[in-house]
């Protein structure tokens, strides 16, 4: 697995990550499975389903996330990959965007990648 | 009643108070007809009329800003040049006048349209225009569109004229408004005897009368800041409301209040639709009265504190400090989760900070070996505490190894700072500039750490073929940095955030960073992740216990495990932060929140629920500290 291009794969991760997430986080769903555990500001889930849930009554109706910085290395895991991302976003009407980093881990499994750690944090 | 007092007080200051009340209303009306006038810098709000219930409206607000810009075109360029391609008009409407014309707000009869002054008057020219059987006005006194309309709407259901019923409903309003308390008494309007012979519903979606007396409001009040002063109370109360929508026009003319009364309407329910109706449009409001029925959750509250930034109080029950605090923008912030492996993660991270900042290249030898990877970087963009100069150059010690994904296309650029082995490692730690970062140990609060099991990293003995648990380690925190800038040395503080996988080493008992990815940003403070830090009295969870140890002391880790999942420290941690927030919400004391929650198994709403029902046959006792 030494030649797997990791950087594009977590680029692309990222593009439609954040896409699916404004346009209706509950087209997240595919992302995630029973293994998947989400640390949201502290709160942690375990399960693509309550993932979903738990995303889906996070307190805020629209969301757009601005990405900043991207960078990902391959973890010894058959293509896996870590990555982690920081940037903003803004909720509903908020006028002052929030600073958050994101740290995913994406494993592979039968040809296609899942999330297996998601760890959020705001950070300003 | 302090408030009450002082706002007569203020009222009495004013030159005006001493004339009759009506004298009062008819000045404050001129000043607000003269502001209005003005309006906001730049932009014109017009209000249209005409349109409602013709043949021509299909109901699609893009109609009415359609054929505005259409018109203005066909008036600008004139009948000769009018080319039949709309999209090239409009394009040429934009070039000539730098905006389009957006989609108007429709309330009601009523459609808002927003342009600039420049197209104002052409926009206000149009007034009178005939199209099918729609006669369109436009007009710039917002404010008294508003009223004519909701009077004329309500006139029409009512049967009186609507002169008459101005003067039934400004009556009505007056004896409402209690002066003294800065109270608009709305309580029970929906049994008034003044409305019933109107024959209209005081609240309900299809009836205009409550749009009708925000209006009269609206215009007899005046401006905000004379609003402001003399109505800071609304009640609601008792009218039977099934649905906020019908009273959402309270927003506008009533932004500054500080109490809302929205008990006795039992239909509301416990979870009214605040977040989707008012979106903060109530800045300052910090009393909220719900129906009496049963208390709130936490969730609920968390969601209704979303849609009211001050909020202080629900249903009289103060809102716990803890819980308004940890509202960052309308997201929970909880303290770090560290899921540690037998205390290998926070040993771990005392360890490498204080080696990072004092023996890097010790450091690379103990924690990293040929597949170690390292990358940073900088993110030039967050935001930071202060907003004052930034000088040029000021990420030049770091930019050029900045492996940013985003940006950075460079495939050999993107080899090259994805360093490699402890080689590689070594050289470009010692190129980045000297650190000095807080301790974790003395200062937790300038740190946010969490830590997670990350499965199935090799296990260099070989002693387990499909890999071991390791640790993903997230950490937030900030450092000063020794650094070159115009040939000067210079320290800066800086925010960082760095993620580490590790797992057991090659010998028994040690640790390897498997990943270490540094990002490092401007200072952007620790507020955002400052919650463990509890106020006094609060049973937040303790940072996780760190043990520092002197760098030339490193020696050999206890070896990481089998799947180990502790989770009893945030547990407990979790289960002691419910039984605070059940005490300050039930008023039970610790023993007997304890009891409750345990019974229902540590389901936070269940224990409430307990709570509600049992509440009548709970023994004093309980509530006694």
């Amino acid at each position: 697995m030494a030649n797997f291009d990791f950087t594009a794969i977590a680029k692309q991760f990222v593009e439609f990550y954040y896409q699916t997430f404004d346009n209706g986080r509950a087209g997240l769903a595919p992302l995630y499975r029973e293994t998947s555990m989400l640390t949201f500001e502290g709160s942690t889930t375990q399960g693509g389903q309550n993932i979903i849930e738990k995303l889906a009554g996070l307190p805020f109706q629209k969301v757009q996330h601005q990405v900043s910085t991207l960078d990902a290395q391959p973890t010894i895991l058959p293509g896996g990959i870590a990555v982690m991302v920081t940037g903003a976003l803004l909720t509903d009407d908020e006028a002052k965007p929030l600073s958050f980093t994101q740290m995913f881990q994406l494993v592979l499994d039968n040809g296609t990648y899942y999330v297996y750690n998601d760890v959020f944090r705001l950070v300003y | 009643m302090a408030k009450g007092s002082k706002r007569v007080g203020a009222a009495k200051s004013r030159p005006s108070a001493s004339k009759g009340s009506d004298v009062v209303m008819r000045d404050i009306r001129e000043k607000a007809a003269q502001r209005r006038r003005t309006g906001p810098k730049g932009s014109v709000k017009i209000a249209v009329t005409g349109f409602h219930s013709t043949s021509w409206w299909s109901h699609d607000p893009g109609q009415i800003s359609a054929l505005v810009e259409q018109r203005i075109s066909v008036s600008e360029t004139g009948p000769g040049t009018r080319n039949t391609n709309g999209g090239v008009r409009k394009r040429k409407i934009k070039k000539n006048n730098g905006s389009k014309i957006r989609k108007p707000a429709i309330s009601g009869t009523i459609a808002y349209l927003t342009v600039s002054g420049d197209l104002a008057p052409k926009v206000l020219a149009l007034d009178g225009l005939r199209i099918k059987d729609a006669v369109l006005h436009f007009d710039t006194n917002v404010r008294e569109v508003r009223v004519v309309e909701a009077l004329r709407r309500a006139a029409g259901s009512s049967g009186l004229s609507e002169g008459d019923l101005k003067v039934h409903l400004t009556n009505t309003l007056s004896r409402r408004f209690k002066k003294e308390a800065a109270l608009l008494d709305l309580c029970g309007m929906a049994y008034d005897t003044d409305l019933s012979p109107l024959g209209l519903q005081f609240a309900e979606p299809s009836s205009p009368l409550f749009v009708a007396m925000m209006a009269i409001c609206d215009v007899e009040l005046g401006t905000a800041m004379d609003k402001a002063a003399s109505v800071v109370h609304v009640s609601l109360a008792n009218n039977n409301i099934g649905d906020l929508e019908s009273v959402a026009t309270l927003a506008e003319t009533f932004p500054e209040l500080k109490s809302l009364d929205l008990s006795g309407n039992p239909r509301l329910g416990n979870q009214p639709k605040f977040p989707s109706l008012w979106k903060r449009e109530f800045k300052k409001l910090e009393t909220l009265v719900l129906d009496n029925g049963p208390l709130l959750s936490t969730a609920d509250v968390r969601h209704i504190i979303g849609s009211f930034p001050r909020l202080l109080n629900i249903n009289g029950i103060k809102i716990p400090d803890d819980l308004r605090k940890k509202v960052k923008g309308s997201l929970v912030v909880l303290p770090g989760q560290f899921k540690d492996d037998g205390g290998v993660g926070s040993q771990f991270l005392a360890n490498f900070f204080a080696g990072y900042d004092n023996d890097r290249q010790g450091l690379v030898d103990y924690y990293y070996d040929d597949a170690s990877m390292f990358s940073l970087v900088v993110n030039n963009e967050a935001a930071r505490v202060s907003d004052g100069i930034i000088p040029k150059g000021e990420w030049a010690a770091y930019i050029h190894e900045s492996r940013n994904l985003k940006k950075l296309d460079n495939q050999s650029a993107r080899l090259k700072r994805k360093h490699v082995g402890k080689q590689s490692i070594r050289s470009v730690f010692k190129a980045l500039p000297a650190t000095q970062h807080p301790s974790l140990a003395e200062e937790p609060g300038k740190w946010m750490v969490e830590c997670v099991i990350h499965p199935g990293v090799p296990d260099p003995t070989g002693r387990v073929p499909g890999g071991v648990n390791g640790l993903l380690i997230t950490t937030h925190g900030e450092f000063k940095d020794d650094h070159v800038l115009n040939e000067a040395h210079n320290v800066k503080t800086r925010s960082f955030d760095r993620t580490f996988i590790i797992g057991p080493g090659s010998e028994p008992g040690s640790i390897r960073i498997i990943s270490d990815m540094l990002v490092i940003r401007g200072f952007g403070g620790a507020d955002a992740y400052n919650v463990g830090i509890a106020t006094a009295g609060a049973a937040a969870p303790p940072p996780p216990p760190l043990v520092v140890q002197p760098v030339q002391q490193l020696t050999p880790q206890p070896e990481i495990q089998q799947p180990v999942m502790q989770q009893s420290d945030s547990d407990d941690a979790q289960k002691q932060a419910m039984v605070t927030e059940l005490c300050r919400l039930t008023g039970l004391n610790v023993g007997y929140s304890t009891l409750c929650l345990q019974e229902t198994g540590w389901a936070f709403d269940a224990a409430l629920q307990a709570f509600q029902s049992a509440k009548d046959r709970i023994p004093p006792e309980a509530f006694a500290v």
